[in-house]
């Protein structure tokens, strides 16, 4: 049985589709919802942890966020961020993730307590 | 025939689960998104034969992925008589949701919890009886890599398969919102799930204090890197001089008295082109053995998404990302499975740039060229080196092409991966592992170099009254033809036959020079090193190292880009940059020395 033939290929309306989705603007929920008082994850601290807010990320990436345990009201720690402005390493979970600052500034934090 | 579909997230262990179950031969590795084709195989259950079938790891059934949508329209295409949905145990509180929105398809479904040996060191508790009820359907613990659960597991999926009525199709229709996914897991993870507040501090944690810290992490890895191909050179060697050994017995015992009584002709086919050019190649296969061994080592211990985080600020300055060097590395087996790990990518930009980058990364075909020429040429001491420094240099020409060209292929594409615990290998499926891919490389490989040295043979014999070899052959004349292109390299003439011939594949290039200077693969080292200086031979090198890798790269790069013009321009690229790294190189060494 060759399954493999069923790898089918997306149609060219797809992937033009999916090129101006990778364009679209990366919304900032905290900006726009809760005034400027949120931290955002990337400016956590090694060790520091804090809880989800809000996702700022458009529904591709948002979907992928929810898949590897990043939602509003989950804890996240910072284990350690590379340094160059390179990406973070973070924990929810029992799940590391690497996350670049792009989109760790997208995911704002309740106001710490 | 009855289908099972194994489905979870990427990274549960569904392969290392598919080979356990199957027997078959599926690659597994420690690193997300590796499964891009579907593999399938045969196992009895309930008396009856079944077809299994692995499905690429997904995040979400509506995610946008190219897995997610194979995944989709396998499911919907397809009839199906069982699910089995694995998660990683351990990360149940992520994971558990996928799981509720599959059993929405209505298909009868089986949950396997695997890394039940992980769950169980961490001190976690999971109430698989609960979730069973809860849930309606059949939970197991599994260790896909112990083995441990899975008579259990396969118990329950012939009883599912029993009481299953015919074969039914996937119900995408009733699908709830996510959230509501979302309040129903941590329903379920709060009764059935007890994980201890305090992580005891793991081997992974402690392992990672140096391997990703920011000035001991680097360093680590080119040691790593050299380490590795040490070992090979080590224990790769030694074995292929066993190889050459024995390969030269078979020929001069058995060989050599049998063709005794043939024409020179069909007797020098046979012996000089056939024999000694598959010879060569074949004495190789115990390295590529030990090479694919420590490859998988590698790849299942979960060091390559560290690498990904060591990289990424670097490659993000060439408009990549890590996970563009994971597959580099990668590319160090072989360059096609890598230019297809590209589908883990969305962006056309960046998938472009990866894969004008990975053609660089010396493959193990091109090792052998490079093991063989290090050694013919250069001292012992100094070989390992020239060929750690051929590694690095495959790195910086990826990097100077990635470089050049990141505005024209640019991309935004955010990046979020699993960094997996730190797992070890398991010796038994490594061996398997090696034996596989050594196999594969002779079965996909093995009629390309057949036909290759055949070709040389005749090139180099044909007209018959000729000296072989010389001038009035046809290799001869062709290499007059070529000569302007490859004199100012100062590769010479039999030289570039053979990588005329490595085009097609640079397994090839050995067994055609074996068959040019018509010597057996114990002796081709020392008419190299008598016809050759250093010189010409790092000309050479760099010229096999930057030039196309191989027929079926082109053809890879050409069905996953889906685009001829960026194949011609990535022909054209490396071609180009090939003459002008070994002029360059050629031209000041001479001017040196
Ligand atoms: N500790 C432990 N490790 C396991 C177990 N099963 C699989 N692994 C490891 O988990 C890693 C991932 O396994 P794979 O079988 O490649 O996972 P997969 O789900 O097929 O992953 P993709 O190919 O990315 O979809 C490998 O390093 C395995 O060795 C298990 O039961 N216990």
């Amino acid at each position: 049985m060759i399954i493999a033939s069923l790898l089918i290929k997306p149609s060219p309306e797809m992937t033009t589709l999916s090129i101006q989705n990778e364009f679209a603007p990366i919304r900032l929920q905290a900006t726009v919802t809760d005034g400027p008082t949120h931290a955002n994850l990337a400016e956590l601290k090694a060790g520091d942890t804090g809880v989800i807010n809000a996702l700022g990320a458009e529904s591709e990436l948002r979907l992928r966020m929810h898949a590897l345990g990043l939602l509003p009201g989950r804890t996240v720690q910072v284990i350690r961020k590379a340094p160059f402005h390179g990406p973070l390493e973070i924990r929810s979970g029992h799940t590391n993730l690497l996350i670049r600052l792009d989109e760790a500034r997208s995911i704002s934090l309740e106001p710490q307590s | 025939m009855k289908r099972i579909a194994l489905l979870g997230m990427p990274n549960t262990g569904k392969s290392t689960l598919f080979n356990r179950l199957t027997g078959a031969g599926a690659r597994v590795g420690n690193w997300p998104g590796l499964t891009v084709e579907l593999l399938s195989a045969k196992l009895l259950l309930a008396g009856d034969m079944v077809e299994v079938v692995d499905l690429p790891g997904i995040y979400n059934l509506h995610g946008f992925s190219e897995d997610e949508q194979v995944v989709r329209r396998f499911l919907e295409s397809q009839p199906i008589d069982l699910i089995a949905v694995v998660l990683n145990g351990v990360q149940l509180d992520r994971q558990l949701a996928l799981a509720l929105q599959l059993k929405q398809l209505g298909l009868p479904m089986i949950l396997l919890l695997n890394m039940a040996d992980e769950a169980a060191k961490l001190g976690m508790r999971i109430d698989t009886g609960r979730l069973s009820a809860s849930l309606g359907l059949p939970v197991h613990m599994i260790s896909a890599k112990a083995g441990q659960g899975l008579p259990q597991a396969k118990a329950s999926m012939e009883g599912l398969l029993r009481a299953g009525g015919d074969t039914i199709q996937a119900n995408f229709d009733n699908f709830t919102e996510d959230h509501r996914l979302e309040q129903e897991t941590q329903a379920l993870l709060s009764q059935a799930v007890q994980s201890p507040l305090v992580l005891p501090r793991s081997l992974t944690e402690r392992l990672d204090r140096y391997a990703l810290h920011p000035w001991i992490g680097p360093p680590l890895f080119l040691l790593l890197l050299l380490g590795v191909f040490q070992a090979i050179y080590g224990l790769g060697t030694p074995l292929q001089d066993g190889m050459e050994w024995l390969l030269t017995r078979v020929k001069d015992l058995l060989l050599t008295p049998m063709l005794g009584g043939l024409p020179e002709i069909p007797r020098s086919f046979l012996a000089e082109g056939l024999y000694d050019g598959l010879g060569t190649v074949l004495s190789f296969l115990p390295i590529i053995f030990v090479f694919f061994l420590v490859m998988a080592a590698v790849e299942d211990s979960g060091y390559l998404a560290r690498a990904a985080f060591l990289a990424d600020a670097l490659m993000a300055r060439m408009g990549l990302d890590g996970r563009a060097f994971v597959l580099q590395l990668m590319g160090f087996g072989c360059n096609v499975p890598a230019i297809m790990g590209t589908r883990v990518m969305r962006s056309r930009g960046l998938r472009l740039l990866t894969m004008l980058t990975i053609p660089f990364s010396l493959c193990s075909a091109r090792l052998q060229v490079f093991l063989f020429f290090t050694t013919a040429v250069f001292s012992p001491t100094a070989a390992p080196w020239v060929l750690f420094g051929l590694y690095l240099l495959s790195f910086a020409i990826a990097f100077l092409s990635a470089f050049l060209w990141r505005h024209r292929l640019n991309s935004h594409e955010p990046l979020l991966m699993e960094i997996p615990p730190y797992r070890m290998p398991h010796l038994g499926y490594l061996l398997a592992q090696g034996w596989r891919e050594s196999t594969h490389f002779l079965r996909e490989a093995g009629g390309f170099i057949l036909l290759g040295v055949a070709l040389v043979w005749l090139l180099t014999h044909f007209p018959f009254d000729a000296a072989p070899a010389s001038a009035e052959t046809l290799a001869g004349r062709l290499a007059d033809f070529i000569a302007p292109v490859f004199d100012p390299l100062g590769i010479d003439q039999m030289l570039a036959i053979a990588l005329l011939f490595g085009f097609v594949a640079k397994e090839i290039v050995i067994g055609a020079l074996a068959v040019i200077y018509a010597v057996g693969p114990d002796s081709l080292d020392a008419v190299i090193a008598a016809r050759v200086d250093w010189v010409s031979a790092l000309s050479f090198m760099l010229f096999t190292l930057i030039y196309t890798p191989c027929v079926s790269t082109l053809a890879v790069i050409r069905q996953e880009s889906r685009s001829l013009g960026f194949t011609l321009f990535s022909l054209g690229w490396s071609l180009g940059l090939a003459w002008v790294v070994s002029w360059a190189f050629y031209q000041t060494a001479r001017h040196l020395s």
